[in-house]
């Protein structure tokens, strides 16, 4: 059997059909997912949505109630076949929410657990754990007891253990959620740095929409068990193809109006104001006088200071509330006809609680979502 | 602290020092004079001399001391084993295994052992009467009587359940994503409970070794039932011995006493010691607690824990109730083996009721003093400045090292020496005095532990909304203490309602609370009645810990309100 054209051909990871009960509730409910050789994907969701329990059925730390698992085409677990791969014959690595350092080991003797219980030899494992821990720079803390590992490093052995036997996938629970703001900054641009570096295939679980839009190449936004979209960052952060993925994924500004006319390049919603919203992209399946929301990501809305004779896609309002953040202000702004829009003003012009303005929606940066009654 | 504030604090550390350093000091006072209380002492080495020279205490101190570690080795493995099984496997039925087990650690020594004694008694024992049924076994094979008896007798009275309930909260703590993170760097699970779980449970399991061992050289109720007939005496008999022989011999007993508590206290400083440095140790708030799957091994699990409960509780119960309907302690071959003459006989005794109004005021008189007195002593030690809580720490551990035949001989000097206390001897007070003392350790240990998980801005907060230390103890610490309460209360009960050793020479013939009268009846081989009043004993403390776990689970459900 040739194995460079196999791998090459299957993914490293399939995910068919797989569901998890716990106490009769469907935890996992049919999830399907597949990971190319090379690429990180994401799991992202609130929690409770069934995405640590994902990783964990993949892992082999929970057993899956229906489905199957191939990792590079190989059966993990499919109970209908009766087939469950114990988690320490999955080769696989992993690193744990708590980055689970073992305090009565040292740095090194933690890096060095999965080798010795790969039999590898001691000259052997001495050079590989070197290796590992200078990828994550930590060479100089070889002896260093694991109670005595600050967030970051501890995060950064985890990693080592986790890479030191180069397993086939790497699972990563949360792997920022412990650290303060600035150091997951920086370990993430770092851990995309490795992964490029080593071009291993990384499966992530987050409940962090910006760490899952900046360190994935494809990811999937989950809810209550279910998958909602699988897709790269862009195609989920700019075409959401349903409310959840929407809502979830950066910040979405609505307004609710009634449509108007439709034709076969635009659509056009009143708002109560009698303000015309057109809108390009198009969804065929609305008709006039259907109640729809506006939505919009508020960095489209461009605001104009004055309030100017009503021209197209442009809807009058005034401050009501102006928060100073630092390197912007946020203001909610209520509309003529009383709805509420949270939106961002940059420091270039004056602003004042009061104000009256003009908002202005770019007609393909926004979506039409029917909503009932 | 202002003068006022160092009242109560001060008062508690004089009378813990009065209660158990005292005693003590006149223990080794008095291994050195002869005369009886009371008469003019007479300085003499002769109570020594006694002691060293009487016949088999070489023997009885070898006893001693193989007998706690071959026991206290074997009840390690095993209480680790069950104590993992219930903690952190998907084994069947955890909820109701581990119930099982505090019943069976709350279950009274004597009629567990008068239970086993109907299985394996050389003549009658039920399980050698099966044995020699079978063709080509002769002899009995089981002597209860015997050294590997009174080992066996330990590890189905309480040496692996202790250990089990102690242990299992710690393996609980144990954050699983430690076995997890092992498990998918390629190691099994047997290998992960080797490299992994042992280790970080490693200081968890000395510091419970050393503790039942401790107590398995305290140990005197077994072995003045098995060994007496078996020849095999153990320095807590000897000690008995001295005393109720005729004529006694305190000196020798004393000295003998004074002696003991030499070796014993620095395995105590060991581990009063081991235990501060642990105390340091913090668990990490973010923790899974998720379980190992057993796959095909859970239910072969499930039948070990299940016959451990077997073994120390269902079985031996089970004959102890059948034992008092006997005609004749284990005998089956009579043409009419049954009787009730047994419960009338108890019932009957003139003892029997004033024994169980002695045992009743016990249990509620030391339960009242471990809920009223012991969390002051805990608060003062885990939150104040008091400048002695250091030594009250100490006298709080002290009688930790004593066993209780030597405390219960302290405290008789005590009684007799001082006229002011004289009336109270052969009383229930001293009584309660010596078993109040006996659960001062572990009591006020359990509160210090509720404590310092209580946050101290919770008190804080309580305080600056103002009010008094006293209100706000009232308003805030007690309520969140009151779990605790009912917890040491229940132990505070169940321990003097079975407590032998710590007033076996306190009472006297008007006092004997139903557990003395049991072991009364054993050494006067009436084992029939005596296995009545093991039934009414074992009622009594099941009713309490049942009773208490009902409100326990009221109270619990008010709070996650």
């Amino acid at each position: 059997m040739n194995q460079t054209n196999t791998s090459a051909a299957t993914p490293i990871l399939q995910v068919r059909g797989v569901s998890k009960v716990f106490g009769g509730a469907a935890v996992v409910n049919d999830v399907n997912l597949q990971i190319e050789a090379g690429e990180i994907f994401t799991l992202l969701g609130p929690s409770g949505c069934g995405k640590t329990t994902t990783l964990r059925l993949v892992a082999g730390l929970e057993t899956p109630n229906g489905g199957e698992i191939l990792l590079q085409g190989q059966p993990m677990a499919a109970p209908a076949r009766g087939i469950d791969v114990p988690p320490h014959k999955r080769d696989m690595g992993m690193v744990f929410q708590s980055y689970a350092i073992w305090p009565h080991m040292t740095v090194f003797e933690n890096v060095a657990y999965p080798l010795q219980a790969r039999r590898v030899a001691a000259s052997d494992i001495r050079k590989r754990v070197h290796d590992a821990l200078s990828l994550v720079s930590l060479s100089h803390l070889a002896d260093r007891p694991g109670p005595l590992l600050s967030g970051g490093e501890q995060q950064r052995v985890a990693l080592a253990r986790a890479l030191v036997y180069q397993p086939r996938l790497l699972l990563l629970d949360e792997p920022f959620s412990n650290l303060d703001a600035r150091l997951r900054n920086q370990m993430s641009i770092e851990l995309k740095l490795l992964q490029r570096k080593l071009n291993i295939s990384v499966l992530m679980v987050t409940h962090d929409q910006h760490e899952a839009l900046a360190l994935s190449d494809r990811m999937a936004v989950m809810s209550n068990g279910r998958i909602e979209q699988i897709g790269t960052p862009l195609e989920l952060y700019d075409k959401p193809t349903n409310v959840t993925v929407r809502d979830f994924l950066g910040r979405v500004q609505k307004l609710s109006g009634k449509v108007d006319a439709t034709d076969e390049r635009a659509v056009t919603v009143l708002l109560n104001s009698g303000a015309a919203i057109s809108v390009r992209a198009t969804r065929s399946t609305l008709t006039r006088g259907q109640s729809v929301s506006v939505a919009i990501r508020p960095e489209y809305v461009s605001v104009r200071a004055e309030e100017s004779a009503p021209g197209a896609n442009a809807v009058t309002g005034t401050i009501e509330a102006l928060l100073f953040i630092g390197d912007h202000y946020e203001a909610q702004i209520r509309t003529a006809d009383d709805q509420f829009l949270v939106l961002r003003l940059d420091r270039s012009a004056q602003w004042r609680e009061g104000q009256k303005l003009t908002l202005v929606l770019p007609p393909d940066r926004i979506t039409l979502w029917p909503t009932d009654g | 602290m202002s003068l006022k504030q160092q009242l109560l604090p001060t008062v508690l550390l004089l009378l813990l020092a009065f209660l158990a350093l005292y005693p003590l000091m006149l223990l080794l006072l008095y291994s050195f004079q002869i005369s009886s209380p009371g008469v003019d002492p007479v300085w003499s080495l002769q109570g020594w001399r006694d002691a060293f020279a009487s016949p088999g205490i070489r023997q009885a101190l070898w006893n001693t001391i193989t007998i706690a570690i071959v026991t206290q080795s074997i009840a390690v493995v095993v209480g680790v084993a069950l104590a993992w099984l219930l903690a952190r496997t998907d084994i069947p039925g955890r909820n109701w295994l581990e119930t099982g087990c505090w019943l069976a650690f709350f279950l009274p020594t004597l009629p567990v052992l008068l239970g086993w004694v109907l299985l394996m008694d050389p003549r009658f024992g039920v399980l050698n009467q099966l044995a020699t049924s079978v063709p080509g076994v002769s002899a009995a094979p089981f002597n209860i009587f015997s050294w590997w008896g009174i080992v066996w007798a330990h590890l189905v009275t309480g040496a692996i359940a202790v250990k089990v309930v102690l242990l299992v909260p710690a393996f609980r703590n144990l954050d699983s994503s430690l076995e997890e993170a092992s498990r998918s760097c390629g190691v099994s699970v047997a290998g992960t409970f080797r490299r992994i779980v042992l280790p970080l449970i490693m200081p968890a399991i000395l510091v419970v070794s050393l503790m039942s061992l401790v107590v398995a050289l305290q140990s005197f109720e077994i072995e003045l039932t098995l060994g007496t007939r078996a020849r095999i005496d153990v320095f807590s008999t000897m000690i008995y011995k001295f005393i109720r022989s005729e004529p006694g011999n305190i000196p020798a007993a004393t000295a003998l006493s004074t002696l003991i508590v030499a070796v014993m206290l620095p395995l105590v400083a060991l581990q009063y010691r081991y235990i501060q440095r642990r105390r340091n140790a913090t668990v990490s708030g973010r923790m899974r607690t998720s379980v190992t799957h057993l796959g095909r091994w859970r239910w072969p699990a499930f039948g070990l824990v299940v016959g451990f409960l077997v073994v120390s509780m269902v079985l031996p119960l089970a004959l102890l109730v059948t034992g008092t309907f006997m005609k004749l302690f284990g005998v089956f071959e009579l043409e009419n083996p049954f009787t009730l003459r047994n419960w009338a006989a108890a019932v009957d005794d003139s003892l029997f009721l004033g024994a169980l109004k002695d045992t009743v005021l016990l249990g509620f008189g030391n339960a009242a003093i471990a809920i009223g007195v012991l969390p002051l002593i805990a608060y003062i030690i885990v939150r104040t400045r008091y400048a002695l809580r250091g030594a009250l720490d100490f006298l709080s551990w002290l009688p930790w090292a004593l066993p209780g035949i030597i405390m219960s001989l302290g405290i008789l000097w005590m009684v007799l020496s001082m006229p002011i206390l004289r009336p109270l001897h052969a009383t229930i007070w001293v009584l309660l005095i010596a078993v109040a003392i006996g659960t001062l350790t572990v009591g006020v240990q359990m509160y210090k532990t509720t404590l310092s998980q209580v946050r101290v801005d919770m008190e804080e907060a309580a305080r600056i909304s103002g009010g008094s230390w006293a209100y706000a103890y009232r308003r805030v610490l007690l309520p969140v203490m009151t779990p605790a309460m009912v917890a040491v209360g229940v132990v505070a009960f169940v321990f003097a309602a079975r407590d032998v050793s710590r007033i076996a020479l306190l009472a006297g013939s008007e006092t004997r609370p139903l557990a003395l009268l049991q072991l009364d009846f054993i050494v006067n081989d009436q084992f029939e009645v005596s296995a009545v009043i093991g039934v009414i004993i074992v009622a009594l403390t099941f009713g309490v810990a049942l009773v208490s776990r009902v409100i326990g689970l009221r109270l619990g459900i008010m709070q996650s309100n």
